[in-house]
């Protein structure tokens, strides 16, 4: 599947959200919806609403830089995600590679808003701008096709990263919108690890955290689904 | 006691947030009141920064502290030096008098603190 494609459907996914809300006063409705499984999906129509109440500040460097970044970051979740779908049987795969594509949706939607390139423009699903990313994204694949139990582990790993990064990125942004939407990424992402590590558990996997401490990893993973922010 | 390394950007962080319940409870106003900011700081006869310079300028007036950090930041990330709000701080105080001059100081402690974050983040 063209990404061009992709950003064309969501476009007019959006537009008729906002035609069908009306443009009325009231509350526009949760940005993000989290199912009991703890797969946090964003919804375009309520994202956009919500962003237009926000004030177009000016955007320094590292915001501007920090959006290219989670654009590719959040994208190759998906990337991912999609081919362990037609590997291995557990929904947890297809469910959290389709929210996932919403989330790199909202990030392009905030590309969009301050009327910034996308890196990933034009290129298919597999395939990023940064070589970084590409090759995390190479060797992430390989790993997820030699066992369930990979796979499993390779989707906890990829939340923990993104759960480090944004962390991290946040600490760079000062504009409310960008924090807005990080912080409901940051709660997706600690959602799809839970049920990342509970289908891993399930299947007898075990998992050691890499990138952000043992007891954050552990705080995460014995709290409950987080339903709103 | 010593001042908070952060003050302004805690303070215009701690705005945001209380400001999300209304644009929940009232949503076209707020998109009213962004569409009216867009609008008026987008580049035109006069540019983005000169604008935002007048902003702080009236943030000042208006005794307005969250004002002035907002300002304040976005003149440091369009790129205004030191001298040009120094310069608006002065027309600021001409006008306004002493009070005006007590909260230029506040708008200088603010571009001075956004400033200052700007370059340990780039360094």
């Amino acid at each position: 599947m063209k990404r061009r494609w992709f950003n064309a459907s969501l476009l007019a996914v959006i537009a008729g959200t906002l035609v069908a809300c009306g443009g009325g006063d009231g509350d526009p409705g949760p940005v993000m919806a989290v199912d009991a499984t703890g797969t946090s999906t964003f919804s375009a129509g309520n994202l956009a609403a919500q962003l237009g109440t926000y004030p177009l500040a000016p955007l320094s460097t590292a915001e501007a830089d920090s959006l290219a970044f989670m654009r590719e970051e959040e994208q190759l979740a998906h990337d991912v995600y999609a081919v362990s779908a037609t590997l291995w049987n557990p929904p947890v795969f297809a469910n959290i590679s389709a929210s996932e594509a919403t989330h790199s949706a909202a990030v392009k939607a905030l590309l969009d808003r301050y009327q910034l390139p996308d890196p990933l423009t034009g290129l298919p699903n597999g395939s990023f701008n940064t070589p970084a990313f590409q090759a995390l994204y190479d060797a992430l694949v390989t790993t997820s096709r030699t066992s369930l139990i990979e796979a499993l582990k390779v989707g906890v790993q990829i939340e923990e990263l993104d759960i480090r990064d944004i962390t991290a990125q946040k600490a760079g942004i000062d504009n409310a919108d960008i924090l807005m939407v990080y912080d409901n990424l940051l709660r997706g992402s600690r959602n799809h690890l839970r049920a990342f590590m509970k289908v891993l558990t399930q299947q007898g996997g075990t998992y050691v955290p890499q990138y952000i401490s043992q007891a954050e990893f552990d705080a995460i993973v014995n709290s409950a689904v987080e339903t709103g922010p | 006691m010593a001042e908070p390394t952060h003050k302004y950007r805690d303070l215009t962080q701690s705005i945001s947030a209380g400001l999300s319940n209304l644009r929940t409870s009232t949503p076209e106003v707020m998109k009213g009141f962004s569409d009216l900011g867009r609008a008026a700081t987008a580049d035109g006869v006069l540019d983005a920064k000169t604008k935002e310079l007048s902003a702080l300028a009236l943030s000042v007036a208006a005794r307005c502290d969250p004002c002035i950090g907002f300002h304040a930041n976005a003149l440091v990330k369009l790129g205004a030096t030191r001298q040009e709000i120094d310069e608006t701080l002065g027309v600021t105080t001409y006008m306004g008098g002493g009070p005006s001059l007590m909260y230029a100081a506040n708008a200088v402690a603010a571009f001075d603190e956004f400033s200052k974050a700007t370059t340990s983040k780039t360094a």
